[in-house]
């Protein structure tokens, strides 16, 4: 009576083994074959991925991948089903990034095209390869003018200076016998705005226009006096005024009414033939008569001042005719901005 | 005849059972100091960006064999070390190769 219940226990508990363990057995082998249809797709994306170019694309998802998908065969070989899924978890998605970077298009092998690499040399070393360079056995002088071309220019702008003793080494010298050896050109060598070109005097300051643009006129203005390109003439032993001196003084009449800040000393100088006294005498009334041409000509008397040296001041030796005809002579110095 | 090949059959079987029953583990353990002593020099060469498909392929084989050893899975972990150890010799003279290419020592 007693062994019933126990008896009615056993039975039972036999029953549900028995029915459980072919379920169990049914769920861990469907399980499994879910795990070997997933190793399968992973192994099929793995190997299109090895195809398409994946060890150069993606080469360390498909190390994971190969690598894990052989653990996880393994495991499952073994009946570690769980071990097995684990391992398909990295697998999985280490496979499906090898397969996405690899595109064929990109990553697939390709014939390797053999190039051959000439070597450029520079043979001169200007730094300019021989390909590029029309003068490879001359280096380039690098100065900013025709670097490219690989040829020295030792003469860039050819006016016959060397570049190294040129001061304008890119503006020809114009060879005119001024100042040719600087290597610059000088194209109005006396600097009086007439283009030397056409200055019939291009070494001496002039007047543009005229008979003879460039050249001087009568009188040359310059800061400390009027100088006259001609002497003024008189009568012999006499303060008169020859004629053909006249129209030197009109041109000083005209300077000293186109400046009327401008003032003069006009200045009387014999040589030295004849006593002092005479000759001192002399230049004064001799300035003394420029002065009453110039007043006479509409000058204000209170800007010129005449004054007689005699023959104390000559500008050359009395040694000569020609020297003493030199030191006869009127000057014209600007007194305004004496004290 | 008959006893000395009954002795030497012995012999074989008791190597062998040796063998299943752990001995895998001296092998194993021969194997894996080789390939992680590669695998370091590997690394030390730049092998995980100049053969990076041969140097993670013998990481995770190493590591997964670390981990079969533990659990004294030892056959799998051989085999695990073998592979790490041959594909960290590769990752090492693909790494040696790319250095001399670029004219490095």
């Amino acid at each position: 009576m007693t062994r019933e219940p126990h008896a009615r226990s056993r039975a039972g508990r036999a029953l549900v083994v028995a029915l459980t363990w072919p379920c169990l057995s049914l769920v861990g082998c469907s399980q499994a074959a879910v795990l070997r249809g997933r190793i399968d797709g992973l192994t099929l994306d793995v190997a299109n991925a090895e195809k398409n170019g994946a060890m150069r694309c993606a080469p360390r998802e498909l190390a994971l991948a190969k690598s894990h998908l052989r653990f996880a065969t393994t495991e499952l070989d073994q009946g570690q089903v769980s071990t097995a899924e684990a391992q398909l978890t990295i697998a999985e998605p280490n496979a499906r990034a090898a397969l996405s970077q690899s595109p064929p298009e990109r990553c697939a092998e390709r014939k390797i095209i053999e190039t051959v690499v000439v070597e450029d040399k520079d043979t001169d070393g200007d730094h300019i390869p021989d390909s590029r360079d029309q003068c490879i056995l001359e280096p380039e002088d690098v100065d900013g003018y025709l670097d490219e071309d690989g040829c020295p220019d030792p003469d860039n702008d050819a006016d016959g200076i060397p570049d190294k003793d040129d001061k304008c080494p890119t503006q020809p010298e114009d060879i005119d016998g001024f100042q040719d050896a600087d290597g610059c050109p000088d194209p109005d060598n006396d600097n009086d705005t007439v283009p030397d070109v056409d200055d019939l005097c291009p070494n001496t300051p002039g007047q543009p226009g005229g008979s003879k643009p460039g050249c001087p006129g009568l009188v040359v203005v310059t800061a400390k006096e009027i100088r006259i390109t001609q002497q003024i003439h008189f009568e012999f032993n006499k303060a008169t005024i020859r004629s053909e001196s006249f129209p030197i003084l009109d041109a000083v009449v005209q300077v000293l009414k186109d400046n009327q800040k401008m003032m003069l000393e006009i200045q009387g100088h014999t040589d030295n033939v004849g006593s002092a006294s005479y000759n001192q005498k002399l230049s004064q009334s001799r300035a003394d008569s420029v002065r009453t041409y110039l007043i006479g000509h509409g000058i204000e008397a209170s800007r010129l001042r005449s004054t007689g040296y005699g023959l104390t001041q000559p500008i050359v030796p009395n040694s000569s005719d020609a020297n003493r005809a030199l030191n006869r002579r009127v000057q014209f110095i600007r007194t305004e901005g004496a004290p | 005849m008959q006893t000395a090949f009954k002795a030497l059959l012995a012999v074989g079987v008791l190597v062998l059972e040796l063998g299943q029953a752990g001995c895998g583990g001296v092998y194993y353990a021969a194997i894996v100091n080789g390939a992680a002593s590669k695998l370091e020099e590997a690394r030390v060469l730049g092998a995980d960006t100049l053969a990076p498909y041969e140097y993670y392929y013998a990481k995770e084989h190493l590591q997964e064999a670390q981990i079969e050893a533990a659990e004294a899975s030892y056959s799998d972990a051989a085999h695990y070390a073998q592979t790490a150890d041959e594909y960290a010799e590769k990752a090492v003279q693909l790494a040696q190769a790319a250095h001399r290419a670029a004219g490095r020592p």
